[in-house]
């Protein structure tokens, strides 16, 4: 059972016509060119050669691959050879493994055979692993193979091996017919509910269900926590009045605002000239006041149509917690409910924009693992607006897993004249080329917003530790502070440029898994003593 | 966090990557010679222009195959613990990576023909957010480790 076996011949030639169908399009318009040039033994012949060669390339590339192929299976193990000429080789441990799709085409089912799709929780590139055609019973025992003896009720089904190529079965007529089961290496994601039925666990839970309402209202008063229907359950729902703020300060308009500007200044040719005579002359007589005021019409209406928009999209936006999930629903028009598993919640980022910082004020994001292809949509913003007063109250009735630090440990002074030197450094290389145009020298008062924000970075950035979370502070132009578990951090890196060993100063980095790919935080020029810190917190030595 | 790593990765590296500096270097080659020679032959273009890119190539390779790799080779450490990774490397900027085993979701090998020829491989380390190499190892010594690796990359219990 353990021998190195290689994928059923046929890939090859499954693979080569699923390789042709892709290339035939093109190929058969170029010929089609030259027939309609009026050479028609020309176009067959181009198209006939071309194919052919085409056929060949690809059966010989195939044939390679199909030979160096090879995989084995042993106890709870799948091991991989592959490569022409770079040589891969892969071991995946069955904990490891998320899931076990077995997929048929029209090819695999007209020869029997079917592809298998290992997954894990890999968010890096070329996590799965692909076997394009073995048999149907090699497919059914890699995918028993892969999965624990304990969750072997999901095989029970009626796909046995002998009607995998009836076709009465009305399944069959679906040309991509998949089967998907979850297999048990999800627990490095999942609290440890081991008995958990594997049907559970294929981690499709958030639905973007356009559902009623009835089912998120009974708690929906302002911020009332412990009012809960059903046990444990706390709710908080974002007030008109807070909506109206979050959505005048959400910078949408900005965007919307150039949208709009550029599309007027596609239009302005076509404004009868009469128009702006008499607008000219109900104002004033100068050009500039004109363009003024036009400027700030339109950014009154981007600012206006953005606030709806927002006030629309986030309207009655309800966060509620339960023991194990989150449920959050929004939408005016079109309601929307997600319900978030709580052991897929990797990191919350408590974010302050420029615009509403000054209000007080900020939003919530998530990082959330897993989420396959068919879950379009992530969740980022957790809560769209947060008065930074009430966000320590707020974080223990939501999520208590997650505690606002006292105090961040901030950079020592030596880290100044770093940020200001690369705040004002990447200024200059703006600004340095404008030189060679008129009033180019007006670009040096950037300089000045510039060394603010570079002062602004150096003071907000920070670090924390407290129990198994780590805090990291940081800002480019909004302030973002980033809390996550020490158990959600997959990576942690230092690293120190030779001026930066020269200060005693590092960058530290922390990585996390996030849909649709791992997310990294970095502070600049911590103190290598609090790196020292974190990195022994996160050691386990 | 206090000590370097204490692994290194094998002396044979250096001739690896002197080989493929070498190879690349031959193949970048070909650029201004063939500036060079058809400037001469059919157009009539200054051979500066090439002689100045040829200079390039040279010290670009010499500097890829001979001075890159020795720096490169004395920072490079590693050290695989029971229940972590930990990762240094750098040229300039030198960065120290820790990966807790429980995190691993796989390890691959993998070598090309250079590779191959020294009896080198790659060692690939996946987590579910990063990806993360040891270059040139012996291939016994990346196989070896790859055994480890999968075998200590258990699923434990503190995980939520």
């Amino acid at each position: 059972m353990y021998e190195q076996k290689r994928q059923h011949p046929l890939m090859i030639l499954v693979s080569t016509l699923k390789g042709a169908a892709n290339i035939l399009l093109p190929l058969l318009l170029v010929s089609f060119g030259n027939v309609v040039g009026g050479d028609l033994t020309r176009g067959l012949f181009t198209f006939l050669i071309g194919a052919a060669a085409v056929m060949a390339i690809s059966a010989i590339y195939f044939a390679l691959s199909w030979a160096f192929y090879t995989y084995r299976y042993e106890e709870g193990y799948l091991h991989i050879k592959a490569g022409i000429l770079l040589k891969k080789e892969r071991s995946i441990k069955k904990e490891r493994v998320q899931t076990v799709n077995i997929v048929r085409g029209i090819l695999h089912r007209i020869f029997g055979l079917a592809s298998v799709q290992v997954e894990t929780a890999g968010g890096a590139a070329e996590s799965e692993l692909k076997l394009t055609a073995v048999t149907w019973e090699e497919a059914r025992r890699i995918k028993d193979n892969l999965e624990s003896p304990d969750t072997s009720e999901s095989r029970a089904s009626s796909q046995g091996p002998s009607d995998s190529r009836s076709t009465p079965d009305p399944e069959a007529l679906d040309p991509r017919q998949s089967q998907t089961t979850a297999a048990p290496g999800r627990e490095n994601l999942r609290d440890s509910q081991k008995g958990a039925p594997a049907a559970t666990a294929t981690g499709s839970t958030p639905t973007a269900a356009t559902s009623t309402p009835a089912a998120s209202t009974p708690a929906t008063s302002t911020a009332t926590p412990g009012a809960a229907p059903a046990a444990g359950t706390s709710a908080y729902r974002v007030p008109f009045s807070e909506l109206f703020i979050a959505g005048a300060t959400s910078g949408g308009f900005l965007l919307l605002f150039a949208l709009l500007g550029a599309a007027f200044s596609q239009l302005y040719p076509y404004i009868p000239e009469t128009f702006w005579e008499f607008m000219l002359e109900q104002v004033t007589s100068t050009a500039l006041a004109t363009i003024v005021l036009l400027v700030f019409a339109i950014l009154l209406i981007s600012w206006l149509i953005s606030n709806i928009i927002f006030m629309v999209q986030y309207a009655d936006f309800t966060l509620q917690r339960s023991e194990s999930r989150m449920q959050v629903t929004w939408g005016l028009i079109e309601q929307k409910q997600l319900t978030l598993q709580l052991y897929r919640l990797q990191a919350i980022t408590i974010v302050e924009t420029l615009l509403r910082q000054p209000f007080g004020m900020a939003h919530l994001t998530a990082e959330i693992a897993g989420g396959g292809s068919q879950e379009q949509e992530y969740v980022t913003i957790l809560y769209p607006l947060l008065r930074r007063k009430n966000l320590r109250e707020f974080l223990g009735d939501i999520l208590p897993e997650y505690r606002l630090p006292e105090s961040m440990n901030g950079l020592p002074p030596r880290s100044r004249k770093r940020y200001l030197l690369r705040a004002l450094l990447v200024t200059l290389i703006l600004v340095v080329p404008l030189q060679w145009l008129p009033y180019g020298w007006l670009g040096f008062i950037l300089l000045i917003p510039a060394a603010i924000l570079g002062e602004m970075r150096y003071r907000d950035a920070g670090t924390s530790l407290d129990g198994n979370q780590l805090a990291l502070r940081f800002r480019d132009f909004q302030r973002s502070q980033v809390l996550m578990h020490k158990n959600h951090i997959q990576s942690l890196e230092i690293s120190a440029n030779p001026f930066q060993r020269w200060s005693g100063l590092c960058t530290i980095r922390a990585s996390v898994l996030s849909s649709p790919q791992g997310k990294t935080f970095a502070v600049t020029d911590v103190d290598l003593e609090e790196a020292r810190r974190i990195w022994q917190w996160y050691s386990r030595y | 966090m206090e000590a370097e790593p204490r692994e290194r990765i094998d002396p044979r590296a250096l001739k690896a990557w002197f080989f493929s500096g070498l190879l690349l270097g031959l193949a970048l080659l070909l650029i201004p010679v063939a500036y060079l020679i058809l400037g001469q032959m059919v157009w009539d273009w200054p051979p500066l222009w090439g002689w100045l890119a040829l200079a390039a190539v040279v010290v670009y390779t010499f500097l890829d195959a001979v001075v890159i790799p020795r720096y490169r080779m004395r920072i490079w450490r590693y050290e695989i613990r029971e229940e972590e990774i930990d990762i240094q490397r750098g040229l300039i900027i030198i960065r120290r990576t820790l990966i807790p085993m429980v995190r691993v979701q796989h390890v691959d090998t993998e070598h090309g023909p250079v590779m191959r020829y020294f009896g080198l491989a790659t060692l690939r380390i996946s987590t579910a957010a990063t990806d993360h190499r040891i270059p040139a190892l012996s291939r016994e010594k990346a196989a070896e480790l790859r055994g480890e690796i999968s075998a200590l990359a258990r699923v434990s219990d503190e995980d939520v």
